[in-house]
């Protein structure tokens, strides 16, 4: 029953990547990434991992998401930005694309030996981690790099309100 | 039981098409939703390492790279936010002015 939902969601994963890779209005890529974050969580949630599982909803299809979709909607973002072009620069993006999915193509064939790789069978059996363990974990074992992150969102909030008082001229 | 080997390739056929959209998309909204994509194709093979060793250091790591990503796409837009304001208009190209 897992193996059928995980690979059921994997196949819903895959198709509205490509959807998203494909369509030109960025409304619906941001949905479409936005059903890729629910079905990650799911996926998450097969996985036993709930307080992922969580952070993923709360977070990226909570938080990141709609942050990008007020962006595309604020600034009435309808097509890819990419209207009548001239002769040479549909020929730039042709070189653009075939280029991209070559370099794209290089590294899929460097990740095969990593993804064909028989991983040692796990001796436990897979188990629910409990939220107290992880919260001692950040705020034990991990606390200084939880510090750092804490000044990483300080710099970030300061630096876009910078950026985005600056009058531009 | 899902095998960690099947989450492994999830994880990099999702890479990959981010990876493919960083490269040819013109748009900088695209990219940084494909930036999003490549963010949480990590985050999904570092799970699966996580669940396979019962170990909680892929667990926290996954926790820091999304509060990272989440502080990445705010600044970025911010960016994104005030081309537009100069040029009406996010097509990649306009970004070559933050050379100066």
């Amino acid at each position: 029953m897992v193996v059928f939902l995980f690979y059921s969601t994997a196949f819903v994963i895959v198709l509205t990547a490509v959807y998203m890779l494909r369509t030109p209005s960025p409304v619906r890529a941001a949905l479409s990434l936005m059903l890729i974050m629910f079905v990650l969580g799911f996926i998450y949630m097969l996985l036993l991992q709930e307080f992922f599982a969580a952070i993923q909803l709360l977070v990226y299809a909570g938080a990141i998401v709609v942050l990008f979709l007020f962006i595309i909607m604020l600034l009435n973002l309808t097509t890819d930005g990419v209207k009548e072009l001239s002769r040479t620069k549909i020929w730039r993006n042709r070189i653009n694309n075939t280029l991209g999915i070559f370099i794209a193509a290089a590294l899929a064939i460097q990740f095969i030996p990593i993804v064909t790789k028989k991983l040692p069978t796990p001796q436990l059996p897979a188990s629910a981690t409990e939220m107290k363990q992880i919260g001692r974990w950040i705020f034990g074992e991990y606390l200084l790099a939880f510090e750092a992150l804490a000044l990483v969102l300080m710099v970030a909030l300061i630096g876009i309100v910078i950026i985005a008082k600056r009058q531009p001229k | 039981m899902i095998l960690t080997e099947e989450l492994l390739l999830l994880s990099t056929v999702l890479f990959l098409t981010g990876l493919l959209g960083v490269l040819i998309k013109s748009s900088a909204i695209a990219v940084f939703l494909c930036i999003e994509l490549m963010f949480n194709a990590a985050n999904l093979s570092l799970i699966a390492f996580a669940s396979h060793y019962h170990s909680h250091h892929g667990l926290i790591l996954a926790f820091f790279v999304v509060i990272l990503a989440a502080a990445e796409a705010v600044v970025g837009l911010a960016i994104v936010l005030n081309i537009h304001r100069l040029h009406k208009n996010i097509s990649l190209g306009n970004f070559s002015m933050l050379r100066n």
